[in-house]
């Protein structure tokens, strides 16, 4: 993998053991053209079929205008969005993702403006947030890929800010070297090794290059990882890389979307942003041990005088007290210095309840509206609308992407009284 | 923007505006022109009698935002809605502008009418107001800029009683109403917002008035009051004073309302609305007071601009400061150049002036940007720094110091004037240097000690 | 562009970039629990006074600027309902309008008034809405109005006289996180009823929590404290609430808890230590011995 010539050859040389291999374009667009469904039947190379030029797929209406379908085209793109996956399955909710940036020289391209470093680093921020705001009482580390080896960002904490901080700190910096793939994943294990059971242990790895510049056999890095029940998702920005399908594929045990070659900004975008949903559980829960674990819940106070918090030194007004040592901690979560109690919110936990209890899709309704019909949340009149299954009450669709985005209530169900 | 009327307001003495005060409407159009904070403080008072210590309005505020409050509380004392009271520290509001606006706020009896509207079906659409008020007022604009160039299709030219207006207000000059031409002023109308610009008008119609001795609380009352009428509807016209009468007419000729002299009935378009709003947009998306005030205008960072319009005023205005090149039946392409702002500049507009207009007249297209600014802001800052290429000199008043006897007396003094920042200029050979004008005693005092010594 | 040229140092110089001081346009979305037993157990509280203060509060709100818009909603046991504006083709109520007031403060008033006082006639024994319900709705109606109209704030002011019903917990903390995703400030005035997670909403979205004992004076609340534009708030000192309750309720007992078990698995909260696997979720526990959070 040292050169990226080698790569038609090496995604051969995986087909013959996988047969389904043979395309490695339908991965990477599996998100944006929808032939991900036609698996099971063999097609050609993406080059092999017939060009789609943009404009054939668009028909003009009866008077000659564009508007209709080019309304629809955004509706449609609007909902692909909201459409999840809503079975109630387990997730792993405490989770520790380990963040692994290329910075290499590949960064330093300017196919993405202003060039690729600058531009995962803006969604890195836009990550670390988002991240902490669905996963208030997960952590975070972040390693950077320069030179050859693997240089440690931000160390595994749970505060985004620290995070934060680092991350504009690398603004300065400039894309430098080779990258490793092997120096990174072996520091991610390190940093990971003494997670408890109980918590996922994951690797988000951004990949420039198409190659990697490894000390050892990568294979052994890969068996550790699986070992270790590290799972690592790739989001590359060039092209497919064999052994990075193999890395994803083997330690997600054969799940091969946690691969992704991105397609233009937002898709990188929306990729990097996938992964602040957290895991399904279900395959893991086989091998992975669920705990109880002990936490206090805290309660805030706002003192006249400044006192001294135990956990950083500085005086602050606003605190939190540990119920059981009744130290004072100016920040939350937070293990507490003193009994080693985790600290936390009952609002951090109510952070994560919509993972597990998903607002369920809504259905597009085939039915011919009353001209009368307007939207049960917004009170729009309705052009097309989108049932709750279980309500029944239709939407539009702007407040079906915003219910399932951001909201994760029916406002029809919570109508409902008791 | 609606500093005008704020700055009249503030001009006029107490016993005016506690006249003023007695209305309502009034009232009410007067705290939309106050900054947030002051209309915080306002409202706090409005309900309690007791006045409010000066020690807690100093406490409400954060620290860093003091001057913000220093500047609210300011205005408040100069429109005379709250006194101090030196001797308790307090300050209390302006018991008059409360007692009417408590009224117009808890739907009590007014005590004067906010119009009273006619009980039958009214004649007049919606829709015909609007082109109504679109027609009246876009023929004055029309008519400024007429002056300036040729137009094919010309429009009947404006009531006699806004020419006058027009003229009066030094907004365009001439020997008669009927041969005038743009002034400077005049140009700088053109590029402003609707409101600013319906204010600015109504403003000078305020200074005519009171100088032909009508009662200008009556004007500004009746002003007012047409901005809180529902538009769309038709209101009587009888129960109006002589004085408002006349005004009923002269702001017909504006535009701002729809009145048949001899019907005793006047309807308010959507130009009336504007009256009471604080800036433009809101009231212009509200109102869509005429079709040109949405945005049309796209311009790009290479400085040519594309403006979807087929309205003469408007590429009247554009030609302004614009070259443009081609015309088409819905589109008019241009290029901004040094040249082309150049003559703005020569005209009287200001720098702001061309980036306020083509901000608020954008296209949605523009408003879609991340950053917030709608005007790439290589445009913006090149606009300005043509205007600054005209100020090159810069004039500072000082002292020329010269004829010294020896180098050594030179340099002692051009060294100490150096250190403490005065100099402004120095030329060692012919020993001369010049000094700020605030520094000068501190470098006479300097000359003096060591002369003496 | 910062430090590629110095343009904008020039012009500061030259005082031409002026940031614009503007108020930008905000919607202010009241919501009135109407449960007739909560305004019944009020002792000295009408409805009719409060809600003549709330009408001066929507009259003043939209006084304040041309720009400004209001929304109404009502919750009672018949669930949330859009009060004002009305639906778009709905017939106008048919109410007399008198030349004595700014039109549109009395006809909003009228419809405001009228509908929430049937709401308060429903009859709604046993039946109780969360406060989820209407805030949800709110807050769809803001997102749909922020949208049509960019630059618009939106805030939420919750008048509420009863408690609040435990079993929608998720559903009001789902709300109170999209309101503050959205920087949708939830103010809370509180007449009656237990205390309840409103205080949490206020807190967590930075809007004012006021438990007002007595209604006199309760324009001036109003006035001083749920009238000023959040923009404006940031200028303020305002009074901060001393001591925030965060504690959990235990899933399976009711009780408050300090500090409890936690399933890794569901986030199910536990008073004691459950014995094996989670009652709720039924994972089995790997070991009893209890591993730490990190």
């Amino acid at each position: 993998m040292d050169d990226s010539d080698d790569e038609y050859v090496d995604s051969y040389a995986v087909d013959s053991v996988q047969p389904r291999q043979r395309h490695p374009r339908r991965k990477r667009d599996g998100k944006s053209s929808g032939d991900a469904g036609a698996d099971s039947q063999p097609q050609g190379y993406a080059w092999e079929d017939e060009y789609h030029r943009s404009w054939d797929v668009v028909q003009e209406d009866s008077g000659g205008s564009l508007a209709g379908v080019v309304a629809g085209m955004v509706e449609q793109a609007k909902r692909k969005r909201v459409l999840h996956d809503t079975r109630p399955v387990q997730r792993g909710i405490i989770r520790n993702i380990v963040l692994i940036l290329d910075m290499s020289f590949a960064m330093a391209d300017v196919d993405m403006r202003p060039n690729r470093l600058q531009v995962m680093i803006n969604y890195a921020i836009e990550f670390v947030n988002e991240y902490f705001n669905q996963n208030p009482i997960s952590q975070l580390a972040i390693v950077g890929m320069r030179d050859g080896i693997a240089v440690l960002v931000s160390p595994l904490d749970g505060n985004p800010n620290v995070h934060l901080d680092n991350l504009q700190a690398l603004r300065k910096q400039y894309g430098s070297g080779v990258p490793s793939l092997q120096n990174a994943l072996e520091m991610a294990k390190v940093i990971l090794m003494h997670v408890p059971s109980h918590c996922t242990k994951e690797v988000l790895l951004i990949f420039g290059a198409l190659m990697s510049s490894d000390p050892g056999d990568i294979n052994k890095t890969i068996s550790d990882l699986v070992l270790n029940k590290i799972r690592v998702r790739i989001i590359g920005l060039a092209a497919q890389v064999a052994v990075c399908q193999r890395l994803t594929a083997e330690t997600n045990f054969g799940d091969k979307s946690m691969y992704n070659v991105v397609l233009n900004e937002a898709h990188f975008r929306d990729l990097f942003l996938e992964s602040t949903t957290p895991l399904s559980i279900n395959k893991l829960a086989a091998r992975s041990q669920s705990a109880c674990v002990e936490m206090g819940f805290a309660s805030r106070v706002n003192e006249a005088k400044p006192s001294l918090c135990t956990c950083h030194g500085r005086l602050t007004k606003r605190s939190y007290t540990c119920p059981r040592c009744l130290a004072k901690v100016c920040s939350l979560p937070m293990v507490c210095p003193c009994c080693q109690l985790t600290l936390i919110l009952s609002t951090h936990l109510a952070r994560s309840y919509h993972h597990l209890f998903p607002l369920e899709n809504f259905e597009r309704k085939e039915t011919n509206l009353e001209p009368s019909a307007s939207c049960f949340g917004c009170m729009t009149p309705l052009d097309h609308a989108y049932a709750c299954p279980k309500c029944h009450n239709s939407f539009c669709i702007d407040c079906d992407v915003y219910c399932h985005e951001s909201l994760h209530n029916c406002p029809g169900c919570e109508a409902i009284t008791t | 923007m609606v500093g005008g009327v704020r700055d009249y307001l503030e001009s006029l003495p107490e016993a005016v505006l506690t006249r003023l005060f007695q209305s309502p409407a009034s009232c009410l159009a007067i705290l939309r022109l106050l900054s947030p904070l002051a209309k915080t403080y306002l409202l706090d008072m409005v309900f309690t009698d007791a006045p409010v210590s000066l020690d807690r309005i100093d406490q409400l505020v954060k620290p860093e935002h003091r001057s913000a409050q220093v500047e609210a509380i300011e205005k408040l004392r100069h429109l005379h809605l709250i006194k101090e009271r030196y001797a308790s520290k307090t300050i209390v509001a302006n018991s008059t502008f409360c007692t009417s606006l408590r009224c117009a706020l808890t739907a009590g009896p007014a005590n004067e009418k906010f119009g009273v509207p006619c009980d039958d079906r009214s004649s007049v659409t919606m829709d015909f107001l609007t082109e109504y008020s679109r027609t009246k007022w876009e023929s004055i604009l029309h008519f400024m800029v007429q002056s300036t160039i040729e137009i094919a299709e010309s429009l009947p030219p404006p009531a006699t009683g806004a020419l006058n207006l027009l003229q009066q207000s030094g907004l365009m000059a001439g020997p008669s109403p009927t041969r005038l031409h743009i002034t400077s002023e005049g140009f700088q109308f053109l590029l402003q917002d609707p409101n600013t610009q319906v204010w600015s008008l109504l403003l000078h119609y305020l200074h005519l008035a009171s100088k032909i001795g009508r009662d200008e609380v009556d004007v500004l009352n009746f002003i007012f009051m047409l901005g809180s009428l529902e538009v769309g509807k038709e209101y009587a016209a009888q129960d109006i004073s002589p004085t408002q009468q006349q005004i009923l007419v002269d702001v017909a000729d504006l535009g701002i309302i729809y009145h048949v002299p001899e019907s005793k009935r006047f309807a308010p378009t959507p130009l009336a609305q504007i009256l009471t709003s604080e800036n433009g947009d809101g009231a212009a998306e509200n109102t869509d007071a005429g079709k040109s005030l949405k945005g049309f205008i796209i311009l790009e960072t290479n400085f040519r601009m594309y403006a979807y319009t087929d309205s003469t005023l408007q590429i009247c205005i554009l030609n302004l400061f614009c070259d443009l090149k081609s015309r088409f039946s819905n589109l008019v392409v241009g290029r901004i150049s040094r040249e082309s702002v150049r003559r703005a500049f020569h005209n009287g507009i200001t720098a702001d002036q061309i980036i306020q207009y083509l901000t608020v007249h954008a296209h949605d297209q523009m408003k879609q940007t991340d950053s917030g600014q709608i005007l790439a802001p290589t445009i913006s800052d090149q606009i300005k720094l043509w205007q600054l290429e005209l100020d090159r000199f810069v004039s500072n008043s000082g002292f020329l110091y010269r004829d010294f006897a020896t180098a050594q007396e030179y340099n002692l003094i051009v060294n100490y004037a150096q250190e403490m920042g005065a100099l402004m200029w120095k030329n060692d050979s012919r020993r001369m240097f010049f000094v700020d004008r605030d520094s000068n005693r501190k470098v006479l005092e300097y000359v003096n000690r060591k002369m003496t010594s | 562009m910062d430090g590629v040229d110095d343009t904008s140092a020039v012009l500061q110089a030259a005082g031409l970039h002026q940031p614009p001081v503007e108020e930008a346009p905000s919607l202010l979305c009241v919501i009135i629990d109407t449960h007739a037993e909560g305004w019944h157990k009020l002792e000295g509280w009408s409805f009719k006074e409060t809600m003549a203060s709330v009408m001066v509060l929507l009259n003043a709100h939209m006084a304040l600027s041309n720009a400004n818009d209001v929304a109404v909603l009502g919750f009672n046991g018949m669930g949330p309902r859009m009060v004002y504006p009305q639906k778009e083709d709905a017939p106008l109520s048919d109410v007399k309008l008198e030349g004595t007031m700014y039109r549109q403060f009395h006809k909003m008033d009228k419809t405001v008034l009228a509908a929430l006082a049937t709401q308060l006639q429903e009859t709604t024994v046993n039946k109780h809405c969360s406060i989820s319900a209407p805030l949800t709705l709110a807050l769809c109606y803001t997102q749909r109005i922020m949208r049509q109209r960019p630059g618009t704030r939106g805030r939420i002011l919750l008048v509420s006289v009863t408690g609040d019903v435990p079993s929608k917990y998720i559903s009001t903390m789902n709300s109170i996180f999209a309101a503050q995703k959205a920087h949708i400030p939830i103010d809370v005035c509180k007449l009656g009823g237990e205390k309840t997670n409103l205080q949490q909403a206020a807190d967590f979205t930075g809007g004012a929590y006021i438990d007002i004992a007595h209604p006199r004076g309760l324009v001036q609340y109003f006035m001083s404290t749920f009238l000023i534009d959040p923009a404006t708030r940031q200028m303020l000192n305002q009074a901060t609430q001393p001591e925030v309750d965060f504690r959990a309720v235990c899933f399976l007992t009711k009780e408050v808890v300090e500090i409890g078990h936690v399933c890794s698995v569901c986030l199910c909260i536990m008073k004691d230590e459950p014995d094996g696997s989670c009652p709720i979720c039924h994972t089995v526990f790997e070991s009893t011995q209890l591993p730490s959070f990190t």
